[in-house]
């Protein structure tokens, strides 16, 4: 058994990614393609007043102009995915004349070739009626709506505030910031008959397939999406960028495959971003380090097209053990295009502040941030007073202050010089993620020359599904891990679940298990009873053969079972529209409240004169229930805890608020972490399956890695220099005081 | 249209194309050669997903415009492996240190793996995080690829 459950095996599709053979979206050819270039906004809001596409129209090669004068087909409701819908935005650009964010889509320009269409789309000559517009939610003018559905309270925070020995009151922010994935957006789309095919990044086949067959008032089956590779998702492929639909209709009204790739520039407002926060956070706790309040107010920058909120206080709510919880939600809308999930989406930023203002306590209180943290555990949810399915968080602040070498750190800031003179600072934070999971379907086939065939529409983002998937099968049915096939990414597969929120393992994986189970059962019948060990039908009597011969005297010469699996909150009916490719997911607060946790510490180098910071190390040690692969599992959460140091450090989307549009579009003015930018990085998994989460004892693994790191080098920052920084990025010039 | 006609001399086959003028070295590759293993991922050299060896070098594939990669020796991921199809040793070396996740930037960073090493550029793990700083990983594998790289430059 060389496949199975719990083993490093190598990443499946890794011989085809470093081969350059694994096709990604626009890798995909398409016979006598055309090609399109986008124009964008060059204002934030108002009116298009004149649009002359002639000279566009005229040049070399074009096919096509589109404009919000030659957009009239009559399309199928769709709206977007915080309602219900599948779209990024409910706003389908070019289907009015109005602008509502800079860098909004104006025109498509279709030609022969990718130099002709991109040279024909700077022959658009637009003029506007500009009205004063907002993309910050500092602005002004800008104003901050409750969302009293979200307010939460215990006991009473206010009085416990008011008279605790001692208390902390601080407020940190958190900027825009965008996915950036190193494959750019990009869509091609083909009518063959009818039959829409559609090659576009997605962390979401069958919510594509259904959104498309919407809008284009087709039948669901007559849309195939095929993405079997995922050059990097982080949420901003979850749902349908408006591009992909007007890309769809131009490649309709062509009768020719069209592609699209999105300039790395459009890519910061054809999709979605992470948008800003603002916490107030206020904790209250006796000398001996009792807490006896938390309180978390945040606001969360929204849109003016549509209300989007990020929620982080229902999960800071239940981190420590407090008799007192009082947290508020709101949100400012800005105008700006529609922000989206970007990984942990409320949990990165929420985090942030409220783990800062953690390590605020443990300094006013003169106690050693870790036994803070420890001191508080709370035995259940504070909130529901739920159990939890599993909450091994101190063992995780344990192991990681063991494996950092936490002892060793003097609290008084400045303290720790290294040889080089450099000042060192040690920080620690908890990080938490909701384990959350849906319905989702699955095919095996386990055929007599042995090979067995996963097939489902979940995804790999670079995640490890495909050898995930593959090794949760070979766990039941005993077969040797190179002759596991996985299919992935293809809308025609069986319903997988969308890949987000964390919920792949837990979900499709749990489906894959059961189809499995059936798999298992329906050999064992042929075989007229016994057992299945390694790979052999043990029979009543003891004696052994190779479940290959029993799948021989099938007629078919396999056997193929497809299962699904739901949780047990979820209905039928709410399976069936998961399953079809509509959202239904099981909350993490049912019978039990089910988290994935982490402890998460950084050690910062910080330059005496030039206060610039290095992250030196970062350990992370990780309660996220039984681990498929840990080699896979590993990966990404060190990927997560990177984008953390990202976070803490460099990511910043900057607003040009004058013109309320997005400054440092291009990869050269957003920084995010290159190599020369990343020490070691240690990664640990606990032990244990939780089996109250779903059949294969998973939590979520692929966004808690990001959740604590920002507030645990924000600390270590702290630590090194005496300065409190509430805010993200933490530049030089925040340490220059 | 005013074309160019075009031989380019990729991973050692010669092609003739007829090219607008305006097309780079990585339009030709991937939209006229079919050669789709070079990534696209800004198209303004700061990201490296389209890193291949010109003459021997690494280079940008988005910056340089195909009509001047003409006469020179282009090799693309898809001409690392051996002519036996077996797999580069910094493409093993990838696969064994788990040096990806989306696998997206991957051919770029292998292109410009090796040339770190042939360089000489990779005698320690500071050193290659230094010269590897030019291809981004959003997943950021950075670690793995270290160690990947790490382990070929000592085998060499």
């Amino acid at each position: 058994m060389d496949g199975g459950i719990g083993l490093p095996v190598t990443r499946r599709d890794a011989p085809g990614k470093v081969s350059g053979d694994a096709q990604y979206a626009a890798d995909f050819p398409h016979a006598g393609c055309a090609y399109a270039a986008l124009t964008t906004s060059s204002i934030a809001r108002g009116r298009i007043v004149r649009i002359d596409t002639a000279q566009a129209e005229r040049a070399a090669g074009v096919q096509m102009v589109l404009t919000h004068r030659s957009l009239n087909e009559g399309l199928g409701e769709e709206t977007f995915a915080m309602k219900g819908g599948h779209m990024q935005s409910s706003f389908l650009p070019l289907t009015s004349d109005e602008v509502h964010y800079a860098g909004q889509i104006v025109s498509l320009v279709i030609a022969d070739t990718q130099e002709q269409a991109e040279a024909a789309s700077r022959l658009i000559a637009i003029d506007y009626d500009a009205q004063p517009a907002s993309a910050s939610m500092d602005d002004g003018d800008r104003v901050e709506k409750p969302l009293e559905s979200k307010s939460i309270d215990v006991g009473n925070a206010n009085a416990a505030l008011a008279i605790s020995p001692v208390t902390i009151d601080a407020t940190y922010v958190t900027p825009a910031q965008h996915h950036n994935p190193i494959e750019l957006y990009a869509t091609s789309a083909e009518w063959r008959e009818g039959r829409l095919l559609v090659h576009v990044p997605s962390q979401w086949v069958m919510g594509t397939r259904m959104g498309l067959a919407t809008i284009f008032g087709i039948p669901a089956e007559d849309v195939h999406v095929e993405c079997p590779y995922v050059g990097g998702g982080f949420g901003g492929k979850a749902t349908i960028l408006p591009h992909t639909v007007l890309i769809a209709m131009a490649a309709r009204r062509l009768g020719r495959a069209v592609k699209l790739v999105v300039p790395r520039e459009a890519m910061f407002t054809v999709g979605s971003f992470r948008p800003a926060t603002r916490s107030r956070v206020r904790l209250a706790a006796e000398r001996d380090g009792t807490i006896t309040a938390v309180s978390h107010e945040q606001a969360g920058q929204s849109a003016t097209i549509d209300h989007v909120s990020f929620a982080v206080t229902e999960v800071t709510a239940r981190m420590y053990a407090s008799p007192n919880i009082r947290v508020r939600e709101s949100t400012v809308a800005t105008d700006v295009n529609t922000p989206g999930f970007q990984r942990a989406p409320a949990e990165a930023p929420g985090f942030f502040g409220f783990e800062c203002a953690v390590d605020e306590l443990a300094v006013a209180l003169g106690m050693d941030p870790v036994a803070l943290r420890t001191k508080n555990e709370p035995a259940r949810d504070p909130v529901g007073n739920l159990a939890w399915s599993s909450r091994k968080l101190t063992e995780c602040f344990a192991r990681g202050a063991e494996l950092f070498g936490w002892s060793r750190r003097t609290p008084e800031p400045g303290s720790m010089v290294a040889e080089d003179g450099a000042l060192i600072g040690y920080g620690c934070a908890t990080a938490c993620y909701p384990s959350a999971s849906g319905p989702s379907a699955a095919r095996i086939r386990y055929s007599a020359d042995g090979v067995c065939i996963v097939s489902l529409s979940a995804h790999d983002l670079g995640t490890g599904a495909y050898t995930v998937m593959g090794q949760i099968a070979a766990e039941v049915l005993g077969v040797p891990n190179h002759l596991v096939r996985v299919q992935l990414g293809d809308s025609t597969l069986p319903s997988g679940i969308i890949a987000g929120g964390s919920v792949t393992t837990s979900s499709s994986g749990s489906a894959v298990h059961v189809t499995a189970l059936a798999v298992r059962d329906a050999l064992l019948r042929a075989a007229g009873g016994g057992e299945l060990v390694d790979g052999f039908v043990v029979s009543p009597d003891g004696s052994r053969r190779p479940a290959t011969e029993v799948l021989a005297e099938c007629t078919s010469g396999f056997i193929e079972e497809t299962g699904v699996w739901k949780p047990d909150s979820i209905s039928d009916k709410q399976m069936q529209n998961g399953l079809a490719g509509g959202m239904a997911f099981s909350s993490a607060l049912g019978k039990y409240a089910t988290y994935s946790f982490g402890a998460q510490f950084a050690e910062v180098r910080v330059d005496p004169l030039l206060r610039t910071v290095r992250v030196h190390r970062m350990v992370g040690v990780f309660d996220c229930g039984r681990i498929i692969n840990p080699r896979t599992a590993r990966s990404n959460l060190a990927g997560g805890m990177i984008w953390g140091a990202s976070f803490a450090l460099l990511e910043e989307t900057q607003i040009d608020r004058k013109r309320a549009r997005f400054a440092n579009t291009d990869l050269a003015g957003y920084h995010f972490s290159t190599n020369a930018d990343i020490g070691e990085v240690v990664v640990e998994m606990l032990d244990g399956s939780d089996t109250l989460a779903n059949p294969i004892g998973t939590k979520g693994v692929g966004e808690i890695g990001i959740v604590g790191m920002p507030a645990a080098i924000a600390n270590a920052v702290y630590h090194a220099t005496g300065v409190r920084v509430r805010k993200t990025p933490i530049q030089v010039e925040d340490l220059l005081v | 249209m005013q074309t160019l006609d075009v031989t380019l001399d990729v991973n050692g086959r010669t092609h003739s194309l007829q090219l607008d003028p305006r097309t780079t070295l990585l339009d030709a590759l991937r939209e006229h050669l079919g050669l789709t293993g070079t990534k696209v991922g800004c198209n303004h050299g700061t990201c490296g997903s389209c890193t291949v060896h010109v003459d021997g070098r690494r280079q940008l594939a988005c910056l340089v415009l195909a009509a001047s990669a003409a006469g020179r020796a282009v090799r693309t991921i898809e001409g690392l492996a051996a002519a036996d199809g077996t797999p580069h040793p910094m493409q093993a070396a990838f696969v064994a240190h788990d040096a990806l996740q989306c696998g997206y930037c991957t051919p770029g960073q292998i292109m410009s793996a090796v040339s770190c090493v042939e360089e000489g550029h990779a005698r320690t793990d500071d050193e290659i995080r230094e010269y590897m700083s030019g291809n981004l990983c959003r997943c950021a594998a950075y670690p793995n690829i270290v160690a990947a790289i790490a382990d070929v430059a000592r085998a060499a």
